[in-house]
C-alpha cells in the first residue's frame, strides 16, 4: 500500500514533489492542455485559425444526429453501461438506478433533442410550444419504449447472466446504435467509419494469435543461442522505418507488378478465384483484368485485413516472450511428471500465464486501431479510397481538420472517439480477467 | 560459481557499461556541438549590426531541378545583397511534400513559428489574410533588381504578365507576395515509341486518332510481349487533367446556364443550385457524354490507377512502360531528365466537330487566357526581416533572374519580356478557345461524393447508370452541407468587407486631418478613395452570393421538391437567425 502523506507533512517532503514537478509540467503542457483545448473547441465552429463561434452542441448533433430517438437510446445505453461497468456501488442499486435512468433520458432528450428540434422545426413548420406534434409524439413513444426496454434488460441483467453475455449485450447495443444512426440524420460517414473500425478490431484480435504462437515456439527452443538469434531477428525489423514497410506492402498489392498478383497468376490461383467469383457474383476477379487490391471498393478492406501477413508483430512477440520467460522451469517439470502434452502446456500453463501481456497488447491494439489513419491516408488518400470504403474515424477527423477546415468538428469527432476508446478499454479491463 | 568467476564477469560487464556510457556521451556531445554550430551559422542577429540574417522559405515544389536552381539564385542574391547593403544574408530552403504541406503551414502559422517566405496555396484564403504581410507598399514601386532594363522605373506589379492580379485579395484589396512562374498542362509522349509503332513521332491530332493510337500501341505491346505496358501512364493525379480538358469543352452549354453570376466559371453554390433547380442533372446528355470521354481515356490507363500515386505514373512513363502521360509544366524537367528517350509535348487532342458522339456538344478548345502566375510566395507576419525577404522575392522576379530561373527548371517565366526556351514553347498558354468549368469541383462534400463514385466508374467497374444511381443518392446531402457552409461564409465575408469598407471610408474622409505631414495625409486619402472603388466591386460580388441565398429561398417558396429535400438534410437551418 502506498504511504499516505498528509498536508502537514508536505513541507518536510517537498523534495519528493519537486522531483515530479518537471514531469507533471510536461504532461500538463503536452497531454492535458491539448486535450482540454480540444474539448473547448468542440463546442465551437472553428477553422483552426480565425473563425471561432460558440455553437454549443451543434458539432455533436451534426455527428450524432438531431433526432431525439438516437439521443434517448444513447442516454439509456450510457446509463445501462455505467451500471453494468460500475457493478456494485450503492448508488446504482434499487430505485436510484431508475431515477438515474430516467434523469439521463430526460436530460439527454431535452438537451440534444429539443434544442435541435425547436431550431430546425421553427423554420419549416408550425409548432406547438416549440415542438411539432409529430416530434412530441415521437419523443414520448421513444422515451417510453426505451424505459421499458431498460427495465426488461435490467431484469435479465440481474438474473444470472455471465459477464460474457453482458459484454455481448453492450456490443450489440452499440451496434444497434450504429444501425439507428446510419438510418437517421447523424453523420453517416462517421458511423460507417466506426463500423469499419469494429471490423478491423475483430480482425486484429485474430491477428494477435500468430504472435502468441511464434513467441511460444521461440520460448520452447532448447538451444539458448538459437533463442537469442530469434529474439534479435525479431528486434531487427523494429529499426525499419514504418514508411518503408508501408511501401513494401503497397508494392505487394500493386495490380500490375505486385507480388500478390504475380503469385496468383503464376500458380493459376486466379482461375480459381474467377470461378468462385462466377458463383458469388462479386465482380472483382474478372478474366483478363488483374485484381486491383487497393483500387476496388470490395477488395480494400480485405486487403487492409490481410496487410502484414503472417501477422507476427514484433512488439507482441517480445512482450509475450518476456511473459513466457518468467515461467519457472519447475512448472514445466511438474507438468511433465503429470503427463501433460505439448498442446496442454500451451493451454494450461503458457497462455494463462501470459494473459497479462495479452491484455496489455489487446488494449494497445484496440486503442491503436481506433486511432488509426496514417497508413490509410498514405495509401488511399484523404477520401478513404473507392467509395470512401476505408474512411475510418481518425481519417475523417484529419480530413475535417486539415482538408475541410472544420477543426471544431474534428475536435468533436476526437471526443466521440475518446468515449469509444474509454468504453472499450474499460470493458477490456473489467472482463478480460487474468486469473492465475 | 566461483568468486573469481563472478568478479571477472562483473568486471567485464562494468567495462561494457562504461563503453556504452562513453558511446552515449559521445553521441550526445556531438549532437550538442552540431546544434551549436548550426545555430551559430544560421540564427540571426539583427540586420545591419554585423550579424547574419537567415531567411527561411518553404514550398512544396519537389520537382526535379527546382530546389537546386532556387539554391543557386539564393547564393547569388546573398552576394548581391551584401554588396548593396553590407548585410550578410543566408537563404535556407525547407521544401515540404505537398501531401503534408497544408498541415505544415497551418500548424506553423497557428504556432507562430512559420518561416519568412511561404508558398501561398493549398490552405484557406483566411490564413493568408491572418498570417501574411500585405505587400501593397512594394507593388507600386519599381523592382530595384530590374535596373538597367526597360522595366526600370516600372511598378513591380506591372512587370508581371497578370499585373499581379493573382496576388491580390479582392476582398481586402491587399497584395500578398508574388509568383515566380506560369503553369499550363500538356500531354507528354515518347517520341521513340511513336516512331517505332507509327513510323512518325507526330502526336495525335484529334481525340479519335488518340484513342486509335492507344489501341495500336496496346496491340504492339501485346505482340512484343511487353508485360505491364499501357498506352497512357495514369494515376488519380493524372485523371484530373483529362477531366478538366475533356469535361469543360463538352459541358459548356450547361455551364453557361448554370453560371448565375455570369463570371465565366462555376462555384460551389452555383453547381448546387443548378442541380437543385434541375438546370443540370446526371441525366443531362452533356454530363453523360463528358464522363464517357474521360472513361474512354482511362481505358488506356493501368489497372487500379486510382490507387496509384503521381510518382508511379511518372516512373512508368520514364521507364517506357507507357507512351503518353499528362502533367503540368512542373514535371517537364523531371520527365526530360529521367527519360532515356526524346520526350515530345503536345496539347490535348480534342474531338472534332464531325465526331458523331462528341462533336455536337463540343464548344471548342479550352482557353488558357486566364492562366495566372503560380508558385506564389508571401512574407509571413512572423518574419524578423520582412524587407529582406521581400527583396529576395523581388530579386527572383526581376526579369533576368526570372528568365534564368524558369529556363533552368523548365517552367514559364512570370515576368513580361522574359524569354521562353526550347521545349517550353509548347507550354505557352493559348488564348483561343472557350472558358469552362467543372460541375463537381468546389464544395468539399459534393467533391468527395463525386470522387468516391467516380473511382469505380473510371476504372470500368461500374456502368454510367450505376455511377449515376450511386451519386444521385449522395448528392442531395452533399449539396446540403456545402450550401449550409457557403451561406455561413457569405455572412462572414460580408462582415470582413464591411469592416474594410468602413476603414477606407474613414481614411478617405479624415486622413488629411490627422497629425501627419500634409502630403502624406493627402496621399493616404487619395489611395483610400481609389480602393473604395474596388471595394464596391467586391461588395457587389458578395451580393451575388446573397443573391444565391435568395435564389434558394425562391426555389423553396416555389415548392421545389429537391430544394425542400436539401433543406431538410442540412444539419442546421441557415435561415433560422434571419427569421
Amino acid at each position: 500500500m502506498p504511504k499516505v502523506i498528509s498536508f502537514k507533512q508536505i513541507r518536510y517532503r517537498w523534495p519528493v514533489y519537486l522531483f515530479i514537478l518537471p514531469s507533471l509540467f510536461l504532461i500538463c503542457v503536452f497531454s492535458y492542455y491539448p486535450a482540454i483545448n480540444a474539448i473547448y473547441h468542440s463546442f465551437y465552429r472553428w477553422n483552426g485559425s480565425a473563425i471561432e463561434d460558440f455553437i454549443g452542441l451543434d458539432n455533436f448533433r451534426d455527428l450524432l444526429g438531431w433526432s431525439p430517438t438516437l439521443w434517448t437510446v444513447l442516454a439509456v445505453w450510457i446509463c445501462l453501461m455505467m451500471m453494468a461497468l460500475t457493478g456494485k456501488p450503492g448508488w446504482a442499486k434499487g430505485w436510484a438506478k431508475w431515477a438515474l435512468c430516467g434523469f439521463v433520458t430526460l436530460v439527454g432528450a431535452i438537451i440534444f433533442g429539443a434544442v435541435g428540434e425547436i431550431s430546425l422545426s421553427s423554420a419549416t413548420e408550425a409548432t406547438i410550444l416549440g415542438l411539432s406534434a409529430a416530434d412530441a409524439a415521437s419523443w414520448i413513444t421513444v422515451s417510453m419504449v426505451s424505459v421499458i426496454g431498460a427495465i426488461l434488460l435490467n431484469i435479465v441483467w440481474n438474473n444470472g447472466f455471465t459477464n460474457a453475455i453482458k459484454v455481448l449485450g453492450v456490443v450489440f447495443g452499440t451496434l444497434w446504435f450504429f444501425d439507428l444512426s446510419m438510418q437517421n440524420t447523424g453523420d453517416k460517414i462517421l458511423w460507417y467509419g466506426f463500423a469499419v473500425i469494429f471490423l478491423l478490431v475483430v480482425a486484429n484480435v485474430v491477428k494477435m494469435i500468430p504472435s502468441i504462437i511464434a513467441a511460444v515456439f521461440i520460448h520452447r527452443l532448447k538451444n539458448e543461442k538459437a533463442q537469442y538469434i530469434y529474439r534479435v531477428l525479431f528486434v531487427v525489423p523494429m529499426i525499419i522505418p514504418a514508411m518503408v514497410y508501408l511501401l513494401v506492402w503497397k508494392f505487394f498489392y500493386d495490380p500490375n507488378q505486385g507480388v500478390l498478383n504475380i503469385i496468383l497468376y503464376r500458380t493459376g490461383l486466379i482461375d480459381l478465384l474467377i470461378w468462385i467469383d462466377g458463383i458469388f457474383h462479386w465482380g472483382v476477379f474478372v478474366e483478363g483484368r488483374p485484381p486491383s487490391w487497393l483500387g476496388d471498393a470490395k477488395l480494400v478492406l480485405p486487403s487492409l485485413i490481410f496487410w502484414g501477413f503472417p501477422w507476427v508483430g514484433v512488439v507482441g512477440v517480445l512482450l509475450y516472450l518476456a511473459g513466457l520467460s518468467s515461467i519457472s522451469e519447475d512448472v514445466y517439470e511438474a507438468a511433465d511428471l503429470d503427463g501433460v502434452n505439448w498442446f496442454q502446456k500451451f493451454t494450461k500453463i503458457e497462455l494463462p500465464l501470459i494473459l497479462t501481456q495479452v491484455r496489455i497488447n489487446l488494449i494497445m491494439m484496440v486503442i491503436a486501431t481506433l486511432k488509426t489513419y496514417g497508413q490509410i491516408l498514405i495509401i488511399l488518400g484523404d477520401s478513404g479510397g473507392p467509395k470512401g470504403v476505408a474512411l475510418v474515424p481518425g481519417l475523417y477527423m484529419f480530413k475535417n481538420a486539415f482538408v475541410e477546415g472544420y477543426a471544431g468538428k474534428a475536435c468533436a469527432i476526437g471526443l466521440v472517439l475518446f468515449v469509444f476508446i474509454l468504453i472499450l478499454t474499460e470493458v477490456n479491463n473489467r472482463y478480460v480477467r487474468v486469473e492465475k | 560459481m566461483a568468486d573469481d568467476e563472478i568478479k571477472e564477469e562483473n568486471e567485464g560487464s562494468k567495462w561494457s557499461n562504461y563503453l556504452a556510457i562513453a558511446f552515449l556521451l559521445t553521441a550526445y556531445i556531438t549532437a550538442v556541438v552540431n546544434v551549436i554550430i548550426v545555430k551559430k551559422n544560421e540564427v540571426v542577429s539583427e540586420a545591419g549590426k554585423g550579424g547574419r540574417v537567415v531567411i527561411r522559405m518553404t514550398h512544396w515544389q519537389l520537382e526535379a531541378g527546382v530546389r537546386q536552381v532556387i539554391d543557386e539564385k539564393a547564393r547569388e542574391f546573398e552576394k548581391v545583397y551584401k554588396e548593396q547593403t553590407g548585410v550578410e544574408v543566408k537563404v535556407v530552403q525547407n521544401p515540404i511534400n505537398e501531401k503534408a504541406y497544408r498541415q505544415y503551414v497551418q500548424t506553423q502559422c497557428i504556432g507562430g513559428t512559420a518561416p519568412d517566405l511561404i508558398q501561398i496555396g493549398m490552405y484557406d484564403k483566411d490564413y493568408t489574410r491572418r498570417f501574411f504581410r500585405a505587400t501593397n507598399e512594394y507593388v507600386t514601386r519599381p523592382n530595384p533588381y530590374n535596373k538597367g532594363t526597360d522595366l526600370e522605373g516600372v511598378a513591380w506589379a506591372d512587370t508581371f504578365y497578370d499585373g499581379l492580379n493573382g496576388a491580390l485579395d479582392a476582398e481586402t484589396l491587399e497584395y500578398y507576395g508574388a509568383g515566380l512562374s506560369m503553369v499550363t498542362v500538356r500531354l507528354f509522349y515518347n517520341k521513340e515509341i511513336l516512331r517505332e509503332v507509327f513510323g512518325t513521332d507526330a502526336p495525335p491530332k484529334d481525340f479519335r486518332q488518340f484513342l486509335k493510337m492507344c489501341e495500336d500501341l496496346r496491340a504492339w505491346a501485346k505482340k512484343n510481349d511487353m508485360t505491364g505496358f499501357v498506352p497512357i501512364a495514369g494515376s488519380k493525379y493524372q485523371l484530373n487533367f483529362f477531366e478538366k480538358r475533356y469535361t469543360s469543352p463538352l459541358t459548356f452549354d450547361l455551364m453557361f446556364k448554370a453560371d448565375l453570376s455570369y463570371s465565366g466559371a462555376l462555384d460551389k453554390m452555383e453547381t448546387a443550385l443548378a442541380y437543385i433547380d434541375g438546370i443540370y442533372s446526371l441525366d443531362s446528355n452533356q454530363i453523360e457524354v463528358s464522363h464517357k470521354a474521360v472513361r474512354e481515356i482511362t481505358k488506356q490507363f493501368p489497372v487500379g490507377f486510382m490507387a496509384m500515386q503521381r510518382m508511379d505514373a511518372g516512373f512508368a512513363f520514364t521507364r517506357r512502360k507507357s507512351a503518353f502521360i499528362a502533367s503540368g509544366v512542373w514535371d517537364a524537367n523531371g520527365y526530360i531528365q529521367n527519360a532515356d528517350f526524346p520526350v515530345g509535348v503536345c496539347d490535348f487532342p480534342l474531338p472534332t466537330k464531325e465526331d458523331k458522339e462528341f462533336g455536337r456538344f463540343l464548344a471548342g478548345p479550352l482557353s488558357e487566357a486566364s492562366v495566372g502566375i503560380s508558385m506564389q510566395f508571401g512574407v509571413t507576419k512572423f518574419s524578423q526581416h520582412p524587407d529582406i525577404a521581400m527583396h529576395f522575392l523581388m530579386y527572383l522576379t526581376s526579369r533576368k533572374v526570372n528568365e534564368e530561373l524558369n529556363r533552368d527548371f523548365k517552367w514559364l517565366p512570370a515576368i513580361k519580356g522574359a524569354k521562353v526556351y526550347g521545349v517550353m514553347t509548347n507550354f505557352k498558354p493559348t488564348s483561343d478557345g472557350f472558358w469552362g468549368s467543372d460541375f463537381f469541383t468546389g464544395g468539399s462534400y459534393s467533391q468527395a461524393a463525386y470522387e468516391q463514385s467516380l473511382w469505380e466508374y473510371v476504372e470500368h467497374k461500374t456502368t454510367y447508370d450505376q455511377y449515376k444511381e450511386e451519386l444521385s443518392k449522395n448528392l442531395p446531402k452533399a449539396y446540403a452541407l456545402d450550401l449550409q457552409r457557403a451561406f455561413q461564409t457569405t455572412l462572414e465575408r460580408r462582415l470582413v468587407l464591411d469592416a474594410t469598407f468602413s476603414f477606407n471610408l474613414g481614411v478617405a474622409r479624415y486622413a488629411t486631418e490627422w497629425d501627419l505631414p500634409a502630403a502624406e495625409g493627402v496621399k493616404l486619402s487619395e489611395t483610400a478613395k481609389l480602393r473604395q472603388r474596388y471595394l464596391w466591386e467586391s461588395r457587389i460580388s458578395n451580393l451575388v452570393e446573397v443573391y444565391y441565398q435568395e435564389y434558394f429561398k425562391n426555389l423553396l417558396e416555389k415548392g421545389n421538391k429537391m430544394a425542400q429535400k436539401v433543406l431538410s438534410l442540412m444539419t442546421q437551418n441557415p435561415f433560422a437567425e434571419e427569421e
